[in-house]
């Protein structure tokens, strides 16, 4: 009886459009978009690593030359320069060829924009740092030992400031907690899957729910087999979208992959169980339910950062309980610590937290659905 | 349509030697202040056809849903098939059929898919199971349709293919819930048919509507309901002379004579006259020949006259001189 009972039900479920389309096509369809924007954002920010800068040095100045020379000419530069003469340079940057021009004459540095952006900023900025720096060693007495220390020790901090710290081996890419709330968002969508199952169960919602329970089915059975079935596609569609994420678009999620699929897994169910329960509130309207899923799933995410990034991290500032009480906010945590950290201790507290809502959640749906008598049909 | 008047008439004889499938006592169901049901009380024999009859909101659908264990009731009793019925008396609801009144099928679902779901819930055997869905498919004539969708299905054969999911299991004892509301006039003569051939193959039926016509078409025994009442029971002849109204002559006439309608009046049998809208409506209680009495007295005043109807009782009168409004109401 449970196979008979769980073929249908998924059977149903998969040729419904409207759970086919969300739970499924729309995690896909929103994660290829946002592939493809953050392509975009990165390829622009590529190009925003070399500034074209044209330069009008006097011969004298070697130790600025010197400086420069140190912002450009490898892989990693930042600077694109164009050694010239005043005129050219002025034409240079006429033409927009060049985003600046620094000139030096007589120890003094000058910097020339034609309009303001975050390149013309970038420049202003090495420039001040220059001067700044050539400031403080032309001004202290470098034949005292003491004061050279200092201007050492100056200097090599703020070499210190800029330098590159890898504190994980994990993808440490901002956009990549977009994905992981678009993965949170596809578990929470489970609920429309919650939400029909216990349409098809309780005789009060609907005439095939009345029918069921009709039927000599004992009533533990049907509504194993339905949960159960009503759970199995969203996880293979979540299982599909990662797989989608991780090997089509290539997207590196980060951590280890049956570990993604597990916290999803907790997700899916979470999903399930809260569509059981709003499901099975008998005064409210089908259509207003869904409404009401739609939004609970789409808010959820949005505080996990879907829309917003960082969002989370500020919430997690003037209000974790939020955080802590958010699936959607435990479930992006539960992948971003599985990314980042070396360690399992902060995945295994969002596991477990998932795990509480899960039988929660479970344990209200069923009290909500287990019902045989009826007062009003 | 003979046929199935006999087949009314042969069922309503003997029925005190025939044992009660549903017996129902002092039964009250309230929906906070409203009374749904008031001290309803019904016994179902077996083999019947049995209506139960009355306007909106009468209470036939509580009854059906308080017998099937689904509601829960105030007071009172109820057995079927001489047990207690409740939620988990799954060997009793292996022997009930339910037709709703809203078609209950999955759109999901194929027409020989919704029917073998449904009947996978009662049968497991797997050949028994699919000769019982190959039976319920030729039954409703949907052989065609097999692989449709419901959503492509006519609103006929939508109803056809929800009678198919209720009694796809053979069962016993099978309740009927307004099966035929918005189906066309075609489409409703075969299900009526249907449910009779359910009949005649051994099944009880419970058989609901506000559509007099059907159930004294079909029924053995009508149970007539208002407001949560039992009003009376009775097979439609019964019922029909329990009233005082046998016959109403209707006549068009442009124009009658104070005196002549005081002669109409005087005409055996006549208990009641009324002219409205150059109609006049004469009602008889009993007599014989009451047509040919009043042309005859409409020739000798040498009155013209248009159309002439005579019409016999039907349950809307019944119910309209048992509670004082029309079934329609």
């Amino acid at each position: 009886m449970f196979v008979h009972l769980y073929q249908y039900r998924l059977k149903t479920i998969i040729r419904s459009k409207e759970e086919f389309f969300w739970i499924l096509l729309f995690p896909i369809l929103l994660g290829t978009f946002f592939y493809v924007a953050f392509s975009n954002i990165s390829k622009s920010t590529e190009n925003f690593s070399t500034i074209p800068v044209a330069v009008a040095l006097d011969d004298e100045d070697t130790f600025f030359q010197s400086y420069l020379d140190a912002l450009s000419g490898d892989a990693s530069s930042i600077l694109e320069i164009t050694y010239t003469d005043d005129e050219e340079a002025e034409q240079l940057l006429k033409n927009e060829k060049v985003t600046g021009i620094i000139t030096s004459q007589n120890g003094e540095v000058t910097l020339t924009i034609s309009q303001s952006g975050i390149y013309q900023s970038i420049l202003k900025e090495i420039v001040d740092g220059y001067i700044q720096s050539y400031d403080v060693i032309h001004s202290v007495d470098l034949s005292d030992n003491s004061k050279l220390e200092l201007v050492l020790s100056k200097l090599s901090s703020n070499q210190d400031y800029i330098r590159n710290l890898d504190f994980t081996n994990g993808n440490t890419d901002i956009f990549v907690d977009y994905y992981y709330s678009l993965i949170a968002m596809a578990c929470l969508f489970a609920a429309f899957s919650g939400q029909s199952c216990a349409d098809g169960i309780l005789a009060n919602l609907s005439p095939q729910g009345m029918r069921k329970c009709l039927s000599p089915v004992h009533r533990m059975t049907m509504i194993l087999a339905d949960i159960t079935a009503s759970c199995t596609f969203p996880i293979i569609a979540n299982v599909a979208v990662i797989i989608y994420l991780s090997y089509i678009l290539k997207v590196n999620l980060g951590g280890s992959m049956p570990l993604i699929f597990a916290t999803s897994v907790l997700g899916t169910i979470i999903g399930v169980t809260v569509g059981l329960c709003v499901g099975s509130i008998y005064k409210i309207k089908k259509e207003a339910k869904i409404g009401l899923l739609s939004a609970l799933s789409l808010f959820s995410s949005f505080l996990s950062g879907l829309m917003v990034g960082g969002i989370k991290y500020d919430i997690e500032k003037h209000a974790p309980f939020i955080n802590k009480l958010n699936p959607a906010t435990v479930i992006t945590d539960a992948l971003y610590s599985l990314n980042i950290y070396d360690t399992y201790e902060k995945y295994i507290t969002c596991m477990i937290i998932l795990a509480v809502m899960s039988v929660v959640l479970c344990m209200i749906s069923y009290f909500m659905i287990r019902r045989e008598y009826y007062a009003d049909l | 349509m003979s046929k199935k008047s006999n087949h009314v008439n042969s069922n309503s004889a003997d029925l005190d030697s025939k044992t009660s499938v549903i017996i129902v006592e002092n039964l009250v169901k309230r929906y906070k202040e409203l009374i749904a049901l008031d001290h309803f009380n019904l016994d179902i024999k077996e083999g019947e056809i049995f209506g139960l009859l009355g306007p909106n909101g009468s209470g036939k659908t509580t009854t059906i849903n308080c017998i099937l264990a689904l509601l829960k009731y105030d007071k009172g009793t109820i057995k079927v098939l001489g047990k207690e019925m409740k939620p988990d008396s799954y060997d009793l609801k292996r022997n009930i059929g339910v037709v709703m009144q809203n078609v209950a099928v999955f759109d999901e679902l194929t027409v020989y898919e919704n029917i073998d779901y449904f009947c996978g819930l009662y049968i497991k055997d797997k050949s028994t199971k699919k000769q019982y869905v190959e039976d319920a498919i030729n039954f409703v004539d949907l052989d065609k349709f097999r692989k449709f969708y419901p959503k492509k299905l006519s609103g006929g054969l939508l109803r056809r293919l929800n009678i198919a999911c209720g009694i796809v299991h053979k069962p016993k004892l099978i309740f009927m819930d307004e099966p035929t509301v918005a189906v066309d006039p075609q489409s409703r003569n075969n299900i009526l048919e249907g449910i009779v051939k359910l009949n005649e193959q051994g099944a009880t039926i419970v058989y609901t509507s506000h559509y007099m016509e059907e159930v004294e078409q079909i029924c053995t025994r009508i149970s007539i309901m208002d407001k949560g009442k039992n009003i009376t029971i009775g097979s439609a002849p019964e019922l029909k002379k329990m009233i005082k109204n046998t016959e109403t002559i209707s006549i068009e006439l442009l124009d009658i004579p104070e005196a002549v309608l005081e002669k109409i009046k005087n005409i055996n049998h006549i208990y009641k006259t009324e002219y409205i809208d150059n109609t006049l409506k004469l009602y008889f209680s009993g007599g014989r020949h009451n047509l040919i009495n009043v042309l005859d007295l409409l020739k000798k005043e040498d009155l013209h006259f248009g159309q002439v109807y005579s019409q016999l009782p039907t349950l809307n009168d019944v119910f309209l001189e048992l509670t004082g409004k029309e079934l329609r109401d």
